[in-house]
């Protein structure tokens, strides 16, 4: 009733704040006052108007004409401000006083959608006063390309299945009205959108509610269909150590020469009962946050990437497999920065990451939403005003040298001017394995005949299976009375050198596909069919566990993810099945008579260092 | 050679040269070859008891992690050769370590490993057990 005393001030000329005339008709009235009491009592304080709320007629009437609250027509208005104005729709009250049935959608009930209408209305006027759409935490949270002042502009971010109401996308102005609503009125808001719930709650004053229990489980995800989403992990702010900033460091091709901007989650092994540094040994369960396009489209273009065509979203994977990606075959150097963080901030910078992960589809362009734009963003989202300001750049190596400066004490323990060995003596640099890859064949070039090239790099672009092959069996026969200790150093060196070669090769036979392909229809149509095969893979986390919308609750989660995870392995296995059927037509065809036999001696191979590790093993 | 697949759809995927710089350089995607392609030649025998150490510790690891184990092993091997390590708390590479720890703490896996690898310290064994779990699988 708070309210109708700021309704009845307005009859005595009472102006010191917001004066609120609502004398519509009795349901009204009472809806708009029952609105109000859910909002704080200073909620309209900033706004120095009057303001009238009216029943309306609306032109889009016309148009609702549906009694089912998840079947409304497009374009249909519920409220309307304009200026100090708010209109609502009159068969919107109609339907709020008299259909009383509940709906699996929105807000559920029509009574309930007439709440939400007001309160979105006097969030339009609460705005206007206060111009909390613009606020920059506010645009990095909800999906905006840059900070920026104008807040008509539409939201990047236009997943419309992770949404509550896509109206929200429309503009920052709709989407601070729509997510307030929610926040009011839906007690699982704060669970299912828990960054946008924690920024409107203390900037609104609109107090969370508790009841709701927040599921911190996301996903793993792969590059391997055979591991992609098997994995869920907790990522309870209680069980993460530390956040890192991952930096992969610059790499041959001309686009990697920025490097690529990710984050590291320490999370702690589920056995250990407390959260400290020796979760920095628990390596298997640690994640890397990386913002990257999402591509499963066989036509993929240059120009596309360029033009924001690619949707950009936040994938969260195993973090020794981006350490194999970077590390070993794109042979770069791999930063790992602990980012100095309070423990409020690494709540809300998990609570960031579990609602980019269910609910966030940017756009990705190459020159200025990449992986380090979306990488900043999510960050500064975390950080304060005045720490947010200290990372400007937005290349990933500019990133990391904004994070490390000194001054900016942003990292736990000082990281600016040591040397790379001492980064790397104390974990903060994983090397390339190319020096480990040319130490290993150095030592190996003494013992084989065909590895004659002093220059490693000039053996790569030479050496081939049929020769190996030879001297290895040459190796295993004259070895036999060798040292048995120098002969099993040799052999695990041989082994590790020969699955770098074997995989090298593997990854150049898919590009003479490509190269080859359009000059044979029929070798075309197994490559694009193999293509499709793997889309039809291709999956989205939303579409894992299918939430209301936002962040699955617990059990939405664990009703539908074991669901997926048994009925995923049958199609793996049928879309292999099918695949492999499409890589032996391939193979069969005139251009891969050389690769073909490639293959056949790297069975041989493997068969060969499979039988030598057994002998040194000295297994009985 | 199932996963070979997966190397030729991502760089079907691909296409031309320049959108393959950008995945590389900046974003990749879902769909990558590296790791898979190792696994292309399989389907060799290991020694079936010690198999069960991939099957148990390195399936929860994914494919990348078990590369990794076996990428780490070359190191390991090396400086248990030149006696710089002798425990499992001194193994440096962060990988093995954890994998180490975890079988060590296995009581029954350890039984599993004495009854093959008769002599040598905890660490020579798990290594060893390791070693050719993964190296030969």
């Amino acid at each position: 009733m708070k309210w109708a005393i700021l309704g009845l001030a307005l009859i005595t000329g009472y102006s010191q704040a917001a004066v609120l005339d609502y004398k519509s008709s009795g349901f009204l009235n009472g809806e708009i006052e029952a609105a109000l009491d859910i909002l704080p009592s200073n909620y309209l304080d900033s706004v120095q108007k009057k303001i009238s709320i009216n029943e309306t007629q609306l032109k889009s009437d016309a148009l609702f004409v549906s009694e089912d609250l998840c079947k409304i027509n497009e374009g249909v208005k519920f409220g309307i401000t304009k200026k100090d104005k708010i209109s609502i729709s009159s068969r919107l009250v109609q339907l709020a006083e008299t259909n009383t049935k509940e709906f699996n959608c929105g807000h559920k009930t029509f009574r309930n959608m007439l709440r939400a209408v007001i309160i979105h209305e006097l969030t339009h006027v609460k705005d206007n006063a206060e111009k909390i759409s613009t606020n920059p935490d506010f645009q990095r949270i909800v999906g905006m390309k840059k900070v920026q002042r104008n807040s008509k502009k539409q939201l990047m971010n236009q997943n419309t299945i992770s949404s509550p109401d896509a109206y929200e996308f429309h503009n920052l102005e709709e989407s601070l009205a729509v997510n307030t609503e929610y926040l009011a009125l839906d007690p699982e808001f704060e669970c299912r959108k828990p960054a946008t719930a924690n920024f409107l709650s203390k900037r609104l004053g609109i107090k969370l509610q508790g009841t709701c229990q927040k599921n911190y489980k996301v996903l793993a995800q792969s590059a391997f269909v055979e591991d992609n989403y098997q994995l869920s992990v907790n990522i309870d702010p209680k069980r993460i150590y530390q956040v890192h900033y991952l930096f992969a460091g610059k790499g041959q091709a001309l686009m990697s020469r920025w490097g690529h901007a990710m984050f590291r989650l320490v999370v702690c092994a589920p056995y250990r009962k407390t959260v400290g540094p020796e979760c920095l040994d628990d390596v298997s369960h640690h994640l890397a946050l990386s913002y990257r396009a999402y591509m499963s489209d066989i036509n993929i273009s240059y120009s596309k990437g360029m033009f924001g065509q690619y949707p950009s979203q936040l994938f969260i994977m195993r973090y020794l497999e981006v350490q194999q990606e970077y590390t070993k075959f794109d042979l770069r150097d791999l930063y790992s920065i602990p980012l100095k963080m309070t423990v409020d901030q690494k709540k809300d910078f998990l609570d960031l990451t579990l609602e980019r992960f269910w609910t966030y589809q940017g756009r990705y362009y190459f020159l200025d939403n990449n992986c380090g734009t979306e990488t900043v963003k999510h960050l500064a989202a975390a950080l304060s005003d005045e720490e947010s300001k200290l990372i400007g750049s937005i290349t990933p190596l500019k990133i990391y040298n904004d994070i490390v400066k000194k001054g900016n004490e942003l990292t736990e323990g000082n990281v600016d001017g040591l040397n790379r060995q001492q980064m790397i003596a104390n974990k903060l640099v994983v090397e390339s394995m190319f020096q480990e890859l040319n130490a290993n064949y150095q030592v190996l070039r003494q013992h084989l005949d065909s590895f004659k090239e002093k220059d490693f790099k000039k053996f790569l672009s030479k050496t081939n299976a049929t020769t190996r092959l030879q001297d290895y069996e040459k190796f295993a026969d004259e070895s036999i009375n060798m040292n048995a200790d120098e002969r099993k150093q040799i052999v695990i060196k041989l082994v590790y050198l020969e699955r770098y070669l074997s995989s090298r090769f593997l990854m150049e036979v898919p590009k003479k596909a490509i190269q080859q392909m359009n000059k044979d229809e029929e070798l075309k149509k197994e490559v694009m069919n193999m293509g499709e095969s793997l889309k039809s893979l291709s999956i989205q986390p939303w579409e894992v566990v299918n939430a209301r919308y936002g962040v699955p609750t617990a059990q939405e989660f664990e009703i539908q993810y074991p669901k997926f995870v048994s009925k995923r392995q049958g199609e793996i296995k049928m879309s292999i099945d099918s695949q492999m059927s499409n890589l032996q037509n391939i193979l069969g065809k005139k251009y891969f008579a050389k690769e073909l036999n490639e293959l056949e001696e790297l069975k041989k191979i493997k068969k060969l260092t499979s039988e030598l590790i057994n002998q040194v093993s000295n297994i009985q | 050679m199932k996963n070979f697949f997966i190397v030729l759809a991502f760089i079907t995927a691909v296409g031309t040269g320049y959108a393959q710089n950008i995945i590389q350089a900046t974003t990749a995607t879902t769909v990558s070859p590296f790791v898979t392609a190792t696994r292309l030649l399989e389907g060799t025998t290991a020694a079936p008891f010690i198999s069960s150490l991939a099957t148990i510790y390195g399936q929860s690891r994914g494919v990348a992690g078990k590369e990794q184990l076996k990428d780490e092993l070359v190191s390991l091997n090396s400086d248990m050769e030149a006696g710089i390590v002798k425990s499992i708390d001194e193994v440096r590479q962060p990988a093995l370590k954890e994998f180490f720890a975890e079988i060590a703490a296995d009581e029954a896996q350890m039984a599993h490993i004495n009854a093959y690898v008769k002599s040598g310290s905890e660490l020579h064994k798990i290594a060893t057990a390791v070693t050719v779990s993964l190296l030969a699988e």
